[in-house]
């Protein structure tokens, strides 16, 4: 009975486990759409505006989003150099 | 109880790896960066004994030059191998994000590595300037290999990367002509419109490139790769001009 009992919880605990990793591998997964490069910082801050704006279409809004998105991985694929192979000695040279 | 227990554990285990996928290929990077500047640091130290040696060809200038020699390789080896699993996790973690298969580069991959645990040794037993020259010949065959792999690799990625941008800037642009078609009609609707169109132009050009991209891909080689990487090179003002062109028209109906 001990034994049924604990072969039990030790499973439970392996299923606690995997939800626990899947999890945490989607939170860190990147964005789908976004590019598989890294990404910098962008160092823009909103400028503050002092005046009332009419409300944006909420529709436009969301497109002008995706195309700033996709200008950003356009960006990546361009400064991408990480994959450039260095350059090493092979030969003692004597 | 025991049997059930040390599985669970095990393939517990064996699958803790997965979560840190996506964050694996920065790591190696930044790994490789260290690693090769610690082997940079080692080529001024080796090139003054080696100076030595070939003045003075003495046992000693000998003794020394070899254990500059093997300091040197040590590095190389460790650098070449974080250069390696980097280009590994980045094919891995580019595969994930733009759905497609590239078994036969992981494979080979992975045989570079195994080659290059092998060389870790070899390299720490150098005692002679032959076996220095022996291990540094074999490493520089195997490093031609990890290089039109990673040019390959760079292909392959610039290549659906393209794809990619072009299929979100396609979503985008139907989403702009359904928004168009939901409005009343004006000139500012009818010209949207007609630039609409005017950039299709640049769609249809795009996927030519690509179409050219995939039958290049289909042959392996230094030159299939170098090839691709022009043919994305040449998609990117394209892609720009759509992003742009598109990005103009949202801002002129707000």
């Amino acid at each position: 009975m001990v034994k049924k009992f604990l072969m039990i919880m030790v499973f439970i605990f392996f299923l606690l486990g995997i939800v626990t990793l899947v999890l945490s591998a989607r939170q860190s997964k990147p964005v789908i759409d976004s590019l598989p490069f890294s990404q910098k910082e962008s160092s823009d801050s909103p400028a503050v505006s002092l005046s009332p704006t009419p409300t944006p279409d909420p529709e436009l809004s969301a497109i002008e989003n995706d195309l700033k998105l996709i200008g950003e991985d356009l960006k990546k694929i361009k400064e991408e150099k990480r994959l450039d192979p260095p350059s090493f000695i092979f030969s003692l040279g004597i | 109880m025991l049997k059930e227990t040390a599985f669970f554990l095990l393939a517990f285990f064996l699958l803790l790896p997965l979560p840190l996928f996506a964050q694996l290929s920065a790591d190696y990077h930044s790994q490789f960066l260290q690693n090769y500047r610690q082997y940079q640091a080692l080529v001024s130290p080796f090139q003054t004994k080696k100076s030595r040696y070939l003045a003075y060809k003495s046992v000693d200038t000998q003794e020394e030059f070899v254990a500059a020699a093997r300091d040197l390789v040590r590095a190389e080896v460790e650098a070449i191998t974080a250069y390696t699993n980097f280009v590994r996790t980045f094919l891995a973690e580019a595969t994930q994000i733009l759905a497609y298969q590239e078994n036969y580069l992981y494979i080979k991959l992975d045989d570079e590595l195994a080659f290059l645990t092998q060389s870790k040794s070899r390299a720490n037993s150098i005692s002679s300037l032959t076996e220095a020259q022996e291990l540094l010949a074999d490493l520089a065959s195997h490093y031609q290999t990890i290089d039109q792999m990673s040019d390959q690799v760079k292909s392959i990625v610039a290549m659906e990367s393209v794809k990619k941008t072009l299929e979100n800037l396609k979503v985008g642009r139907n989403k702009i002509d359904s928004y168009l078609q939901n409005q009343a009609p004006s000139a500012r609707v009818s010209a949207a419109q007609e630039k609409l169109r005017f950039l299709d132009v640049e769609i249809n050009a795009t996927q030519e490139l690509i179409g050219d991209m995939e039958k290049l891909n289909e042959k392996v080689g230094k030159s299939s790769s170098g090839k691709i990487m022009e043919l994305a090179d040449e998609s990117l003002p394209r892609l720009n001009a759509l992003q742009t062109g598109y990005a103009n028209i949202v801002f002129s109906l707000k």
